[in-house]
């Protein structure tokens, strides 16, 4: 591709993964110093120093931009990198308004690639940055790539570890291979700062668009983004006849918006008939008004790296709305990749509702190709 | 295991030969012969005119022009650039068995070789007689009532079955209604690729904590929809489903035809049959059961068997034995027509039918009780390995003759992938193991196949290669990420692979397309 060195970004989130080792579940806000209490090492600064002595045997040595001290500076330093520094953190304890002003900072300058290492919360930060940085009418973000550091570790950002995320960075520079929307997911945390609450989809950030990237997409080398595009194009199909089609949340679902023409929203829940938009990002009332007289469907994905299909994400498919819809117009659409991938193959369903869930739950047909579709066991996750 | 096997130094030969269209000089020729003389001219008239005029080019094929000696160098070169599956080869799913000299002896026998599939078949007999004695063979093995040994492979055998279902359901009047075929996310991908192509939708069962999809998923899956079931059995994780005779008949009270993928044969020879299991089909690989060569050693055979309700279905010629005499026969009107021409790679049936003489059914069932063994040694030696692990770690019990390792411990604790040890594995002098079928269900995975006809020298050597690999990845990681180094072609990278403009399979297209770049 281009004969100029990349400029990479790079962030580290000094705390990541400080809980794991001593059996928190994450290193959010108040964690941390529960994590340092009880003699936690981070994880982050071995990983970052890993990914940085893979980009020191780059050829030629590609440009690196990071934040002062513990955040960046030290770590490029002892890799051989004379690094420019973007921005200094105020104490020698960070937070995440460090993570965040980073990267605001970079996005700004622009880095041709935004690293960071840190866990689910750290990616938050990052998208929570980069959607400030858009909204204020800045140039496009720079994609991103998050190197695994964290306790927590769900969203689809990260690469399988520190040097294979420097292998990506190198793929994706050399071949000019592109990006693509990877969700953002993490679970709720409470007072304390340990995870409480059940996972959410919190955005998509645009990665490099490289095969071995995935954490999840352990199934490397599966083309199941060719067949994907056969299921989305089955469901657009559908989509276009009589009946109202509520389109959940999810990447996959947004493909399927983008093949009907509208953009749609990544974390609501839209309506099509006739293939045209009725209604986006739509609340249940409105749903359940849509869905009263007409027959209707609904068609969602499995979100995140657990498998939910329903109670995650997509609420206003509600109880309510999924009787008035019939259970049997649910439509699962998933890539063969992700299934394959998703431990024990099992799909989650937890709408609150016990009896619509136990009526959810059993082997249900999830369609992964034009011409394909895969048995899935679907679970209600509180049985 | 010992513990003492020594690794072997070793280097592949390295001749940078270039490609043979690039050799040679105006000219030169391999042998020079003088005009023939006055007496023989007179006897057979201009040696030119021996060739039909019709058959005759009007200009000279661009060859390059070499002498006999440097082509004959050039091939050894080459062939000396290669393990020539002459390393140790426990490439899993594909059973490599040493091919006996006898059988490949015997095919090149002009009397053999030399026949023309045209010919009348009283002229045809004795090759009618072994390819009638092979079938016979293969219905004692697995109760089905004909074989034909059209298909080259074993994914054109598959997409036999897909044919035959399409007539079956043709002539019931079926076809279009029941449209859907049933497979395993852990079955081959030319099962489902094949019902794809044919014009049927898949259905692809998921594992439970088993190992295999559950009859509940199965259960599921049948409607009134189903037109078959493709599955193989064990799968290539070693692990075999102990309820597949409950499989048939729910796929039977469906209405549908239920086709068993026995590539992965080898450790149930003689000890299951698929007609006693209640399959309507079954395929077998001469090139992997059966001892017959593959690869660059010769072309494959898919064997198709089938019940008798199937026969009429069945792409034609079948060979069929009337009084003392061998015929060709049509199956008649509803056939699924030929996915091959004439009777298929019929030299590899007869290296096949050599193979099987040669094993008698004892050695058949020792080789199979063998292979089982070996795989369940290889397996306690090989998951003392640091970093290696098996799939379905919660499932107890022997896996078959074939086990799907892990390599993720390896890769998380250090980085080196399973493709890294892939290519450090030759640097040793033997073949690169098989990773997965795809989708992976398992992460960084490897899945050798002892078999039967590996020493256990051969299989402790292997092991000891996997295991220095191993303590590398431990201690210094990037010889195994910069492998292979003792080959004639060092680490590649794979990107430029999956871009058209930088390979050719053709000179003409080599020559544009370098053209193309240099432009
Ligand atoms: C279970 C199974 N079925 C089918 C095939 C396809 O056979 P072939 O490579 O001869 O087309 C294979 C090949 O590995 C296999 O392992």
């Amino acid at each position: 591709m281009a004969t100029r060195v990349p400029r990479l970004g790079l962030v580290v989130n000094p705390l990541a993964g400080l809980g794991g080792a001593v059996g928190l579940k994450g290193s959010d806000g108040a964690l941390a110093a529960r994590a340092r209490a009880l003699g936690a090492e981070p994880v982050a600064p071995a990983r970052a120093g890993r990914l940085l002595r893979h980009l020191a045997a780059w050829a030629p040595l590609p440009e690196i931009v990071t934040c002062a001290g513990d955040m960046g500076e030290r770590l490029a330093r002892e890799a051989g990198f004379a690094p420019r520094i973007a921005f200094a953190p105020a104490g020698r304890d960070t937070h995440a308004a460090d993570t965040q002003a980073a990267v605001r900072a970079l996005a700004r300058l622009p880095v041709d690639l935004l690293l960071f290492v840190g866990g689910d919360g750290t990616a938050r930060d990052v998208l929570a940055a980069l959607a400030a940085h858009s909204a204020a009418g800045s140039a496009l973000p720079p994609p991103v790539l998050g190197v695994p550091a964290g306790v927590k570790m769900h969203s689809g950002v990260f690469a399988t570890g520190p040097r294979a995320a420097g292998e990506v960075a190198q793929r994706w520079w050399s071949t000019g291979c592109g990006v693509e929307d990877a969700e953002v997911v993490d679970r709720e945390p409470a007072a304390d700062g340990s995870p409480s609450g059940p996972v959410r989809l919190y955005g998509a950030l645009r990665v490099p668009r490289v095969r071995e990237r995935l954490q999840r997409a352990k199934a490397q080398g599966a083309d199941g983004d060719a067949l994907l595009e056969g299921a989305c194009e089955r469901i657009a199909v559908l989509a276009r006849d009589e009946r109202v089609t509520l389109l959940g949340p999810g990447s996959t679902l947004r493909r399927i918006k983008r093949r009907l023409g509208f953009e749609g929203t990544l974390l609501g829940v839209d309506a099509v008939r006739g293939g045209v938009p009725l209604a986006v990002d739509a609340g249940e009332r409105r749903l359940l008004e849509l869905v009263e007289s007409t027959p209707a469907r609904i068609v969602v994905t499995a979100i995140g790296g657990q498998g939910f299909v329903f109670g995650r994400g997509n609420q206003p498919l509600s109880p309510r709305v999924i009787r008035a819809v019939g259970l049997e117009n649910v439509i699962v659409v998933a890539s063969a990749t992700k299934l394959a991938t998703l431990p024990g193959s099992a799909l989650y369903v937890d709408t609150g509702d016990p009896a619509l869930d136990r009526a959810l739950a059993g082997h249900r047909s999830v369609i992964t190709g034009a011409q394909r579709q895969s048995i899935c066991r679907v679970r209600a996750a509180d049985a | 295991m010992s513990g003492t096997t020594k690794l072997r130094r070793y280097h592949a030969a390295v001749w940078d030969e270039p490609l043979v269209l690039e050799m040679g000089a105006p000219g030169r020729r391999g042998q020079h012969y003088g005009a023939p003389s006055d007496g023989i001219r007179a006897a057979v008239g201009d040696p030119a005119a021996l060739i039909p005029a019709a058959m005759r080019r009007a200009a000279p094929p661009a060859l390059p022009e070499i002498s006999e000696p440097d082509v004959l160098r050039h091939y050894l070169h080459l062939a000396q650039e290669t393990l020539g599956m002459m390393g140790i080869s426990l490439f899993g799913t594909c059973t490599m068995k040493y091919n006996p000299r006898l059988g490949e002896a015997l095919a090149v026998d002009p009397r053999f070789a030399e026949l023309h599939p045209l010919q009348h078949e009283d002229t045809l007999q004795g090759v009618l007689e072994i390819v009638w004695r092979f079938d016979q063979v293969l219905r004692a093995l697995s109760g089905m009532d004909q074989y034909v040994f059209q298909a080259g492979g074993g994914a054109a055998a598959a997409y036999t079955h897909v044919c035959v279902t399409r007539a079956w359901l043709a002539a019931r009047g079926e076809l279009g209604k029941r449209n859907q075929i049933i497979t395993s996310i852990q079955s081959h991908p030319c099962n489902p690729a094949t019902a794809a192509a044919a014009g049927f939708e898949v259905v692809t069962l998921m594992l439970d904590e088993k190992g295999y999809p559950s009859l509940d998923a199965l259960k599921a899956a049948v409607s009134d929809r189903t037109a078959a079931l493709m599955i193989n059995n064990p799968d290539d994780m070693g692990l075999y489903n102990p309820h597949i005779a409950e499989w048939v008949r729910i796929v039977h009270e469906a209405g549908g035809l239920c086709f068993y993928d026995h590539a992965n044969f080898n450790g149930v020879m003689s000890k299951i049959r698929a007609a006693d299991l209640g399959f309507d089909a079954c395929m077998f690989m001469l090139h992997k059961t059966f001892g017959v060569s593959k690869g660059g050693g010769g072309p494959a055979v898919g064997a198709y068997g089938c019940r008798e309700h199937l026969v009429p279905y069945l792409p034609g010629p079948l060979v069929a034995k009337e009084g003392e005499r061998y015929a060709l026969r049509s199956p008649g009107p509803h056939s699924a027509g030929k996915v091959r021409e004439y009777l298929g790679n019929v030299q590899q049936v007869l290296k096949a039918y050599v193979w099987a003489r040669g094993m008698g059914l004892e050695g058949i069932r020792e080789a199979s009780d063998m292979s089982v063994i070996l795989n369940n040694y290889m397996e306690k030696e090989l998951l003392k390995i640091r970093g290696v692990t098996r799939s379905h770690p919660g499932v107890d019990g022997w896996r078959m003759e074939m086990t799907r390792f892990s390599l993720e411990q390896l890769y998380q604790d250090t980085g080196v992938s399973v493709f890294d040890v892939q290519n450090r594995m030759v640097d040793f002098g033997i073949d690169a193991f098989w990773l997965a079928h795809e989708p992976w269900v398992v992460p960084h995975p490897f899945t050798p196949e002892a078999g039967e006809m590996w020493s256990k020298e051969d299989v402790d050597y292997w092991i000891a290669v996997l295991k220095q690999i191993s303590d590398e990845a431990y201690t210094n990681p990037e010889i195994v990420r910069t492998a292979p180094h003792n080959q004639a072609v060092k680490k590649l990278r794979g990107e430029s692979l999956d871009d058209p403009a930088n390979w050719a399979m053709t000179w003409r297209a080599y020559r544009r397309k370098r053209a193309a770049r240099a432009g």
